[in-house]
């Protein structure tokens, strides 16, 4: 991991998104992560195009709320089972099937 | 670790949990299972759903990179964190 990915992710950790070194674009993406996360009932169509205009494709934006809501479900569960190290999500875990194209 | 509810631990798995879990291990190269999927051995055949979407959604490209998922994954566990 490169110093600035540590940097990001430092930052982020600290939930402090405003400081963290993200483009714009990225920035706004993890406003609307947590607006999802915390209240995802006041979410708004509006909140939607504001990252229609950071250049978001809506397939992005539905992706991110998967992702979000998928870390709250385990998150969720890791706080009923008591797992106290946040770092408890692990590695990748395998490919289920072995990845078709080689990787870049 | 003892967790709040009990789960399967890796030197008492058998049948399919202890199925789940090797699978898990030769795949990845981990010795030990991680916690948070120890959680889930209570259902050995929903714990291999999770990891199936897991890798699904999470751990492969998609619309997003995975840099940008580790991202939101990253934040998304510290805003639960903190008691809101």
């Amino acid at each position: 991991m490169q110093d600035q990915d540590r940097a990001v992710v430092e930052a982020i950790s600290r939930r402090d998104v405003e400081n963290a070194p993200l483009p714009d674009a990225e920035k706004a993406l993890l406003r609307f992560v947590e607006l999802v996360t915390r209240h995802a009932y006041r979410t708004t169509a509006e909140d939607v195009q504001k990252l229609r205009d950071a250049g978001w494709t809506d397939p992005q934006v539905a992706e991110a709320v998967y992702i979000t809501a998928m870390f709250a479900f385990f998150n969720r569960v890791a706080d009923a089972f008591g797992l106290q190290d946040p770092g408890y999500f692990w590695n990748p875990p395998p490919p289920p099937r072995p990845p078709e194209s080689p990787s870049a | 670790m003892q967790p709040h509810i009990r789960w399967i631990d890796d030197h008492e798995a058998t049948g399919a949990v202890e199925e789940v879990y090797r699978a898990y291990k030769v795949a990845t190269g981990r010795p030990q299972m991680p916690g948070i999927l120890k959680c889930f051995s209570q259902r050995p055949d929903f714990l291999q759903q999770v990891m199936d979407f897991s890798n699904t959604v999470h751990f492969s490209e998609g619309h997003l990179t995975r840099r940008q998922k580790e991202m939101i994954a990253t934040y998304v566990s510290a805003l639960n964190q903190c008691p809101y």
